[in-house]
């Protein structure tokens, strides 16, 4: 089971709700199962086979390298953010 | 000073880094300073205007003067589709927008914006060819400033754009400059306020401001006949742009080499492409490798600087000074393309408190202003202004110390930010107490004209990929080979990590930056990520030669691998021999039989980690500020980090007193000035005021080790955050010494003055 | 290289770095021009090209300039020190050790401009105060370390008594 914060603008999908709990041990079933208990809401996270390019999900506030295959543990929390560059030291 | 104690023996020390002779005697191969056999030399034809269509383009001229050997424009470039991306760390970039702004095609968006490019045998042809090169326009109204640009009315800088939503991806139907909308909710703001005993609310605006790098863009491109492609450059990233190439160009990416020379500053505004499009054409066209750098004048106007800002920011606490209620509108300046760091502004903005109820609307805005890139902990310095100088105004209301009211509000380990993600073990209140405790703090400030200010900063860090692969050479020494390009001394940081792996001195570790073919991809050198990255993947390279060293004693000794043990003093036990004694070699004597005995030993690692590494500062200035003509002087200046673990003190140190200088410039003088049509006024080092010797005293830096438990060695980046307080800090300082707000940058002897003098408001 | 149009050639007789040398150059050539296009020392950088930023420093018959300002034709019969001719064949000078152990450069860029012209300060004031130290390089720009440990690694150059004559 994980936990998945939904971002404002989003939470008319979901009753209005600020977190809904999944099952899912990858992002990719997180999604699916997110999709069953908000319907609509994977058409707005994804494009095509992939998280749309200007977003990120993060595992416990980890942006991963593994994109939808990112593995989940149990109790683990999920965050939908912009996906954001970083800067530069030097 | 350092306030831990470590268990290791090179991690901490601070050895001389391995390209230092180089660097100070004058032979470190720079960019610029390349040049190949019958070597071409080209230069950018700019745009005079900040929005026009472009009608017509006329080469002939210049093609006719002698030496001159080639004119490209956008024509030259396939055209790219708004929706085609190329990779760019975690995040990805739209191809349109990377090559629209490399070349105008159609429409020029801001002055200085190229148009075309010529080659010539010599540069000053080169230059005289620019002249030559006709350019028509129909002359369109710029949109200067993010408020008009927003307004129903104004022109359109892109008629194609729609403002997207960033959480739904949904786009607007009617055409906009803005290009994206985000916002972060969490729990209830209205009832938030409601509870607030106190309530501030207050608008600030910064300019746009240039990283100010030293060395100016270069690149030198040779395109073989057979297809492949060099290129040499000075880079944060070889990798980012041998992939932005491959899809600019349309052009494999197995075909394209980049060879990072040294480069000489970044700050996150060396990662886009400028001219290593344009130099590839030119090479293309002509059969001759051609070099290409940028002038002073052009690093300004055509290269990225940071949003100019617009935040309002309201606070809601109780009459202990306890915050219940936080909301911000951040409005960034992107430039003529869409993506300014206003996402990372959003996060930034309140994530140092714990604030149980916040909605934070960020806008990222087009105007006909130079494309901006990042800087140095993108956006955060902005908000961080904004927000910790209500901070500052709320605890003088409050007659709270500064400090007490930054400590009584801090995040800590479980403080969920706005957009759910909760921190892990964080030095947030550490460097509040460190600059409590401080000399500096404690000391009395006296004297007319001079004021205290503090501010408190953060920054997230992100860790991404990195290649690392480690040789053992006969004589015990390892070569070490990477691909992240060392902007402030990272050869040694990550060498001194590979060093402690193995157990041997710093020195006996001979790092070398190579091209992209010679070492496994490897991300931007940026968002500080380079020690942390570079330093995990030389672990892991690390490891991966104990383990082969070990099996390579294990085979001379006869004995199972299992049974052989490489310790941390690099030296390598077995079980006992037929003696009875202990089998043991150190790794200086395995080094040399390895030629005899199966060969030399590589180490490899291809490492990919996302941690999060949390980061923060609290910045303590004093200053004094000369009534008469306005300028303010920076008296002292204390800066306390939570570091994670310093792997070289001295360049942690430097890196934060670089990052406050950086930050004191914006703060006082620093600021992109364009006149009503949106040309820029002062593109000259000598008009745009970066900070000089003398400008600043010693700047004492506080290294809180607070290690990251998510790293091997405890690694946080470093190169960021420092230049997130500043900004606050001095304007803070300027306040207690002069009694006025200034609620906009920068504090300029001219903006000083015109609140000092008595008179007309 | 070949002919092309605007560029007309001269010879230039120099003392460089301690070496008599002829070169050629382009009439239009800038001494920074000539000294890294013409004769290859690419120590000497280029940040600014107008005078701003000291990367280009050089001393020229004694006086510290900076190379950009200066055109190649007028340097005819003068002595240039940059910084390939600051080490010894005895090793480095005492400023390029401190720079080294004072972790005095990060990027690096400017640190040929800074060690040329700290070099011209400690010739004429062996004993410098921090204050003088400041005055005197502040017509080099380094954006990288805050000035900090380049003005220590000159303080510390001085203290060793061993400045060069
Ligand atoms: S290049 Fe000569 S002063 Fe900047
Ligand atoms: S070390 Fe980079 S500009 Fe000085």
């Amino acid at each position: 089971m994980a936990r998945v914060f939904i971002p404002a603008t989003l939470r008319a999908r979901c009753d209005g709700r600020s977190e809904v709990e999944v099952e899912g041990t990858t992002l990719r079933q997180i999604v699916e199962n997110l999709d069953a208990a908000c319907p609509g809401i994977a058409a707005r996270i994804l494009e095509g086979d992939a998280v749309r390019p200007d977003l990120a999900l993060a595992v416990n506030g980890v942006v991963g390298a593994e994109g939808l295959l990112e593995r989940v543990p149990d109790g683990a929390e999920i965050q939908i953010m912009p996906a954001i560059a970083g800067g530069g030291a030097g | 000073m350092v306030t831990a104690e470590k268990p290791y023996k090179v991690v901490g020390t601070r050895p001389i880094r391995p390209d230092g002779t180089d660097k100070v005697t004058g032979r470190a191969n720079y960019g610029a300073d390349i040049r190949l056999p019958g070597m071409l030399y080209g230069r950018v034809k700019r745009s005079p205007i900040a929005h026009g269509k472009i009608k017509r383009i006329d080469a002939s001229k210049a093609l006719a003067l002698p030496g001159v050997r080639a004119v490209m424009t956008a024509e030259d470039l396939p055209r790219k589709g708004r929706r085609e991306f190329a990779p760019l760390g975690s995040v990805k970039i739209s191809l349109a927008t990377l090559s629209g702004n490399v070349m105008a095609r159609d429409k020029v968006r801001y002055e200085g914006h190229a148009v075309a490019a010529v080659c010539a045998t010599d540069p000053h042809v080169a230059e005289d060819a620019l002249d030559l090169i006709e350019v028509e326009y129909e002359e369109l109204p710029p949109v200067l400033h993010a408020d008009e640009a927003m307004l129903a009315s104004a022109p359109l800088i892109d008629e194609e754009l729609h403002t997207r939503e960033m959480a739904t991806g949904e786009s607007a139907e009617e055409p906009s400059n803005v290009a994206m909308h985000f916002v972060t909710e969490m729990g209830d703001v209205e009832a938030g306020f409601a509870e607030a005993e106190i309530v501030l609310e207050r608008s600030f605006k910064t300019k746009m401001v240039h990283q100010g790098y030293i060395e100016p863009h270069n690149a030198t491109a040779f395109w073989r006949h057979d297809g492949g492609l060099e290129i040499w450059c000075s880079t944060q990233a070889t990798f980012v742009m041998r992939d932005h190439l491959a899809g600019l160009l349309e052009h494999p990416v197995s075909k394209i080499r980049v060879t990072p020379q040294e480069i000489g500053g970044g700050f996150g505004g060396k990662i886009s492409v400028y001219l290593e499009p344009l130099a590839a054409v030119l090479s293309r066209k002509t059969g001759k490798p051609v070099k290409m750098t940028l002038t002073r004048d052009e690093v300004f106007r055509a290269t990225g600087p940071t949003s100019g800002t617009a935040i309002r920011v309201k606070l809601g606490a109780k009459r202990d000074g306890t915050l219940v209620a936080a909301e911000g509108e951040l409005v960034y300046e992107a430039g003529a393309f869409p993506g300014s760091p206003v996402a990372a502004g959003v996060r930034c903005i309140f994530t140092a408190y714990a604030i149980p109820n916040q909605r934070i609307d960020g806008y990222d805005v087009l105007v006909n202003k130079p494309k901006v890139q990042p800087y140095r902990a993108p956006g955060a310095s902005a908000a961080c202004f904004a927000t910790d100088s209500v901070m500052d105004e709320l605890a003088e209301r409050l007659d709270l110390d500064p400090i007490a009211l930054r400590l009584k509000n801090a995040a800590v380990e479980g403080t969920r930010s706005a957009d759910g993600a909760a921190f892990g073990v964080i030095g947030n209140r550490d460097c509040l107490q460190a600059i409590q405790s401080s000399p500096h703090y404690r000391s009395e400030l006296q004297g007319p004209n001079r004021g205290r200010g503090v501010a408190h900063g953060y920054w997230y860090n992100a860790g991404l990929e990195s290649s690392a692969y480690a040789s053992v050479n006969s004589d015990g020494t390892v070569a070490l080979v990477l691909g992240s390009p060392d902007i402030g001394g990272t050869r040694a940081s990550i060498a001194m990590q590979l060093a402690e792996t193995l157990g041997i001195p710093a020195e006996r570790v001979i790092p070398q930056v190579v091209d992209t073919d010679s070492v496994g991809f490897t991300s931007v050198t940026g968002g500080s990520r380079t020690a942390f990255a570079g330093g995990w993947a030389a672990h892991e390279a690390g490891l991966d030669l104990r383990q082969q060293l070990a099996a390579r004693a294990a085979k001379i000794w006869g004995v199972e691998a299992e049974q052989v043990r490489y310790r941390d003093d690099a030296v390598i036990v077995g079980p006992a021999g037929e003696d009875g004694g202990e089998r043991s070699i150190t790794f200086t004597e395995l080094a040399a039989k390895l030629a005899r005995t199966g060969g030399m030993i590589v180490g490899r690692a291809d490492s990919n980690h996302a941690s999060a590494a949390p980061t923060f500062a609290t910045h303590v200035v004093d200053v004094e500020v000369d009534p008469e003509t306005g300028k303010v002087e920076i008296l002292r200046y204390t800066a306390a980090q939570d570091v994670g673990t310093a792997i070289h003190p001295s360049y942690v140190e430097g890196q934060i007193q670089g990052g406050v200088s950086q930050g004191v410039g914006w703060a006082l003088n620093e600021e992109y000035r364009f006149d009503e049509k949106g040309r820029m006024e002062n593109a000259s080092f000598l008009d745009y005021r970066m900070p000089t010797a003398l400008d600043l005293p010693m700047i004492e830096t506080v290294l809180v080790e607070v290690p990251n438990p998510g790293h091997p060695y405890g690694v946080r980046g470093v190169g960021e955050v420092p230049i997130v307080p500043p900004l606050a800090a001095v304007a803070n300082a300027v306040h207690a010494a002069t009694g006025h707000r200034f609620t906009e940058l920068p504090i300029s002897p001219a903006a000083v003055l015109e609140k000092l003098l008595p008179g007309e408001e | 290289m070949t002919e092309a149009a605007g560029t007309r050639r001269i010879v230039v007789e120099a003392t460089i770095n301690g070496e008599p040398q002829e070169f050629l150059a382009d009439e239009r050539d800038s001494l920074l021009e000539a000294l890294r296009d013409r004769i290859g020392l690419m120590g000497v950088k280029e940040g600014c090209n107008n005078g701003n930023c000291g990367a280009c420093t050089v001393i020229l018959d004694g006086r510290l300039v900076c190379a950009c300002l200066v055109m190649a034709a007028e340097v005819e019969g003068s002595a240039i020190t940059t910084i390939e001719g600051i080490a010894s064949s005895d090793g480095l000078h005492p400023l390029q050790q401190a720079f080294l152990e004072d972790a005095a450069l990060q990027c690096g860029v400017c640190t040929p401009g800074f060690i040329v012209a700290a070099k011209a300060l400690l010739d004429v004031n062996p004993h410098p105060a921090e204050d003088d130290v400041r005055l005197w390089l502040a017509g080099n720009l380094c954006r990288c370390t805050g000035y900090d440990k380049i003005v220590q690694a000159v303080l510390d150059a001085a203290g060793d008594g061993k400045e060069s004559a």
